[in-house]
Formats: C-alpha cells, structure tokens, sequence
C-alpha cells in the first residue's frame, strides 16, 4: 500500500499535476504517523500509511487554496472534503484525492500512555499490537484501542477519489451504541461524567486546530466582542466552550475522531459530537458529508422539519 | 552530604511539612501529599511541570466591586507555600529562567515573586530520562544541583541529599541526620556518569548567531507546514510563560483575570486595528523559536529550553523541536 501511494505521489509531482501530496510520515514518538506535506520528488520516500495517521487531512486543505493538492483520503477525510465544498471553502477540481480504504484509527496517545514504559518498536499482526518496550513485548487488540468512530464506522471508503489504493473494506457499521449507554444513565450521572471530562481541559484547543470544520477565522470563544465564553476555568466557561462547539458541528462533523485522539487531557468529546450526528440521522435522517451540492443541515429549512424540539 | 533510608522518609516529610505543602510527582501534575509514602514517586516526567505552581493557569490580580458611583478594588494574590518534593534538574533549571523574565527590575512580578519566595525546590536526579530528553544539550544534566534548594539521589533505598542553598542548607542541619557513607558517594558518581551519558546530547552550536540570519528563510514556511497552530507545546512547555489579562465582568463586580497565552495563536498579537504582525503560522513559529534559541540568550546568554521534550509528546501531530533545530542548522543562508 505504501509503496502504491509513493509512486502515485512521485508520478503526480513529475507530471506537475500537483504543488504538494499532504500524506503521512513516520513521527518520533511511538505510535506516531503524523501529517506531512511532500513538495518534492525526494520527499515522497517518506509518506508512508497505518492505523496510526489519527489526523485528518482535509483540516490543512484551505491553507493551500492556492495550490492544486494531492491528498490522501479515507472515508471521513472524503466526507470532510465534501462539507467544506458545500460550505464554500475549497473546490473540489483543485484537488487530486489518493483514496484510502480505512480499517480504522488507533487511539495512540492514550495506548502509548497506557504503556507507561519506553517503547521501542511497534507493529500490526494479526488483528494485534506488538508493542517492544525496554523490558518486554506486550500484545494488545487492534480491536480494544480502535477510535470510537471506527468501531461503529459506516463510511471507510472515501466516497469519491481520483485513484484508489487497495481493496474496498465491508463497512462496520453499528450504529451508536456507545451514545445508547451514554443516554440510559440517569441525569445526575450523565451530567457527572460530563463535568469531570470538561474539568480535564487545559483550553488550548488542540480540539479545534486539528478538526477539519474548525476554520473560523474568528473563533467564538474568542471573541471579546461580545463576549460569549469568559477566559479562565471557571467550569461554565469551559463547560459552555465544549457545548457550544459541538453544537455548532450538527450537520458538519464528519465523525473522524480526529479531536478527541489529539487532545493532550485525553478529554472525551466523541460522546458528545456522536450523540449529535445520532439525533441528526434519527430525527432529519441527515449525515454529514454525504453529498457536496446539499446545503449544509443548518442551512437548509423544510415545513416538515420535525419541529416537537422546540420548547 | 546526608544520608537517610526510604523507609525513615517520614522525618523528612514531617520537617518538609511545617514549611506548607508538600507537591510530588503525580503522573498528570504536580500534587500535595497527605503520605509520607508519596515522596517516594516513581513518575520519571510530570506532563504538567511545576511552572503550575508558580504560574497558575488562571490567577485573578484584583477584584472591583460597585456600589452606585464607588469602585473599590483590591488587591487579590493567590500564594503558594511549601515544598515540591522530586522536582527534577530540568524543571528546576526552567523555573531558574522564569525568574530571569519574572523577579528582574522592570518586570518584577509581584504575584510570581511571592509563590517563588515561599516555595523550595527539593530536587531529585533524573535517574530515568527517556527517549525525547536532550537536557545535555544545555549544559546541564539529570544530576544537576544548581538549580535547586535541596538536592537529593536516590541511590538503592536510601536518599542521599544536601542543601544547597542558604534556605536549602538551613533545612538540612535542622533534620540532625547522619552522613553519606563512602560506598554510597561512590555509587553516586557512578549513576551519575552512567545515566547522563544515556541522554542524547544535540549539537546546537551557533544557532542563536544563525537564527539572527534567518528572519526571511524560506525554511518557516516548511517548519510551521504540518503545524495546528494550537497551544500545546507552550502551555506544558516549562520555560513558557506568555500570558494574557481580561477582566471578568459581573453586574457590579467583576474581577481582573490572567490566564495563559500562546505565541501559537492568531489572537496573541493581533491588535485592536486588526492589524496582526504575526497574520500566518510561520511567523508565529519563527517567534516561538526565536524567542527560545536566539532572543532568550540575546537577553540573557541562557536558551529559553531545558531539553524536557515535553513539546514532542502534547504535540497533536509530533513536531519535533529537536528535528528544527537540527533543520535550522543543516539549512543554508542565502547570500
């Protein structure tokens, strides 16, 4: 697979169909497959591709509106690449994608932590993780450190591509059951847990940096004019930053996880973004990411919109 | 130098005690102990530093209160008292370059300098530096006292330590406890050679000289390429300290608030115009670099990094400060 998409980008850069190849290289840290761009033909030798690349791509496409872009895509990296078409922010004849068939991203911040040894090689059998730290080999299940997103994904395939690398793989799918259980605890409980995953944040964003959606140029937690979100960790504020950013994803997250496995605190967002996307698809039968000419969820009104939320 | 088993730890604890708190090494932060057990922590790094202490995340400076055409203010300083227990070279050597920003003439700062004050620093070598560790780099190592009030090893089950500041040393001859027996000094030395040998030293010479030449490089643009712009490797950084002041409103009162702030972010030079000095990533990345490797040692013939690695680890997409470096030296200047 690597070696498909190194001759598919080295190809692309001779023929000087594109500027750059936004892909992945081979990170420092231990589990770490992290965004590169390959300008030139020499640099291509480092893309490389595994369960490890947590980042999705498409957040770094509108710095490059300038460029015609090559760009290594999985399902959800499609359907980011579709939201941010309908809402006006790249098009879509400027970029070439390299499609990926995605069997699903690690949490690899919170597996490297978990390990709490050094790790010195890491690799992939068997629907397992060999981990070699200093003092002995650990296995552990692909299965068990499988972002929340991937375990129940529908979409795996990118939706659209210009050349695809490897087979197509069966969807997941699943729906949500996590959000399910989320939902059957009572209010206190459900409220508890979500108060101790906030008080985790040290606010610096690593959330909103890395999400594909998050390209406000003015942020509203930012905003001094008015004023929506105080600074400080009082845990309105932070309560208040985490809500209102979800909700301002309906209809836009495209699910990839990317937030939550970036973040530093290893604070829970998935429960929050899912349990959106769910109530989306069960009350407007709306998924994100799907279809470029749609308007997007918040854009678009019908007199049969289900209205019985509204107080 | 002192000599006390890990299972006596409790005289310490107890002395350590009537200073205030007692922090040690948790694995998220630094945390107060309620055990004397606790001193014996087996965290090697602390993902949040000690820099918490000393630099709260938020800390309010003063509050106002109205009362029909009065406004009274006061004065608010959150202080901190005590002792970090196990607080590696590294991170004391970074406090040691908060101070240079913090206690000296005009930027004297009242609200640091009196957390500073009345905490100690008990230092502990480093007997585990791992793989994103380049202390050597700076001229110091994971046995590095200097930095410290009292500085101890931990050499089988004994703590070896003294005092080495005034405060540090009063410390230590009120404990009234034995002295190190010769065997052990030796094995010190020993650990010492050993382990600081197993740190992976960086040649960064010339780099304050070669960055003063690289205002215009073209090499920003590629550094900051695959940069999120969020604030991560400055908030867990232990030698950042970048801040930012809002007042907090309430109806009649409000309170003035200083909270982090990241030179990684658009808002931290944007002015009211709308002017930004800094409009893209990569000025904003020659700035943290810069700031680091060439303006901290302009100032104060010290780099403003201790080598903690720190920045690799939080950093959402594994930017390597060590990579940059090594770049900013392999890159040529153009004529």
């Amino acid at each position: 697979m690597v070696k498909k998409i190194r001759e598919i980008a080295r190809k692309l850069l001779e023929e000087g169909k594109v500027d750059v190849v936004l892909g992945y290289e081979k990170g420092t840290e231990p589990l770490s497959e992290r965004p590169f761009v390959a300008r030139t033909v020499e640099e291509v030798e480092k893309l490389t591709y595994s369960p490890f690349a947590i980042q999705n791509l498409a957040t770094y496409l509108p710095r490059f509106n300038n460029n015609k872009v090559a760009i290594l895509a999985r399902g959800c990296t499609t359907r980011a690449i579709n939201v941010l078409i309908s809402e006006g922010q790249i098009e879509r004849d400027k970029i070439y994608v390299i499609g990926i068939p995605c069997k699903g991203v690690i949490k690899t911040r919170e597996l490297r932590e978990s390990i709490g040894e050094e790790i010195e090689d890491v690799s992939i059998q068997n629907g397992e993780i060999v981990i070699k730290t200093t003092t002995e080999e650990k296995k552990v299940k692909f299965e068990d450190w499988l972002n929340i997103s991937c375990k129940y994904c529908e979409y795996p395939n990118p939706l659209f591509y210009d050349v695809l690398v490897g087979e197509e793989v069966k969807p997941r799918g699943g729906g949500y059951p996590d959000v399910e259980e989320y939902e059957k605890l009572d209010e206190d409980k459900r409220w508890e847990i979500f108060e101790a995953e906030m008080s985790k944040c040290v606010r610096c964003y690593a959330c909103r940096q890395s999400c594909p959606m998050c390209y406000c140029e003015h942020c509203f937690v930012d905003s001094t004019e008015p004023r929506w979100v105080e600074p400080g960790f009082d845990k309105t504020d932070l309560e208040s930053w985490h809500l209102i950013r979800v909700l301002h994803m309906a209809g836009r997250c495209v699910d990839c996880g990317t937030c939550e496995l970036v973040c530093p605190e290893g604070v829970k967002l998935l429960f929050l973004t899912r349990k959106v996307a769910r109530d989306l698809k069960r009350d407007f039968d709306y998924v994100s990411g799907l279809n470029p000419e749609k308007p997007p969820f918040f854009g678009e009104f019908r007199y049969d919109d289900k209205g019985d939320f509204i107080l | 130098m002192k000599r006390i088993p890990l299972s006596d730890l409790k005289r310490i604890y107890e002395a350590l005690k009537s200073y205030g708190s007692v922090w040690v090494r948790k694995k998220n932060a630094y945390e107060t102990a309620e055990t004397p057990e606790e001193l014996l922590s087996t965290v090697s790094k602390v993902k949040k530093p000690a820099k918490f202490i000393f630099l709260p995340e938020e800390e309010p400076l003063l509050a106002f209160v109205q009362d029909g055409k009065n406004v009274t203010f006061q004065e608010v300083v959150q202080e901190a008292k005590g002792v970090i227990f196990g607080i590696p070279p590294c991170e004391a050597k970074a406090i040691s370059l908060l101070d240079l920003n913090f206690l000296q003439g005009e930027g004297e700062d009242v609200y640091y300098k009196k957390r500073r004050e009345n905490v100690l620093l008990f230092g502990l070598a480093c007997l585990a530096p791992d793989s994103r560790c380049f202390c050597t780099t700076f001229g110091y190592g994971p046995f590095t006292e200097s930095f410290t009030d009292i500085f101890g090893v931990v050499v089988d089950d004994v703590l070896l330590f003294e005092g080495i500041t005034e405060k540090g040393k009063d410390l230590v001859k009120n404990l009234d406890i034995e002295d190190a027996k010769g065997e052990e000094l030796k094995k010190l030395e020993a650990m010492k050679k050993e382990i600081t040998e197993r740190v992976k030293k960086l040649d960064i010479q010339g780099i304050q000289e070669k960055l003063a030449r690289m205002m215009d490089s073209e090499i920003w643009d590629r550094i900051s390429s695959s940069c999120l712009g969020c604030g991560a490797c400055t908030y867990y950084c232990p030698t950042c300290y970048c801040f930012d002041i809002q007042d907090v409103e309430r109806p009649n009162w409000g309170y003035r608030l200083r909270t982090w702030d990241s030179c990684m972010f658009t808002l931290y030079t944007l002015e009211g115009s709308g002017h930004n000095p800094r409009p893209e990533l990569k000025y904003r990345w020659r700035n943290r670099l810069m700031h680091k490797f060439n303006y901290y040692p302009v100032l104060y013939q010290e780099f403003g990094c201790v080598g903690c690695g720190r920045c690799i680890e939080v950093c959402p997409v594994n930017i390597d400060i060590r990579e940059i470096l090594m770049e900013v030296k392999n890159e040529p200047i153009r004529a």
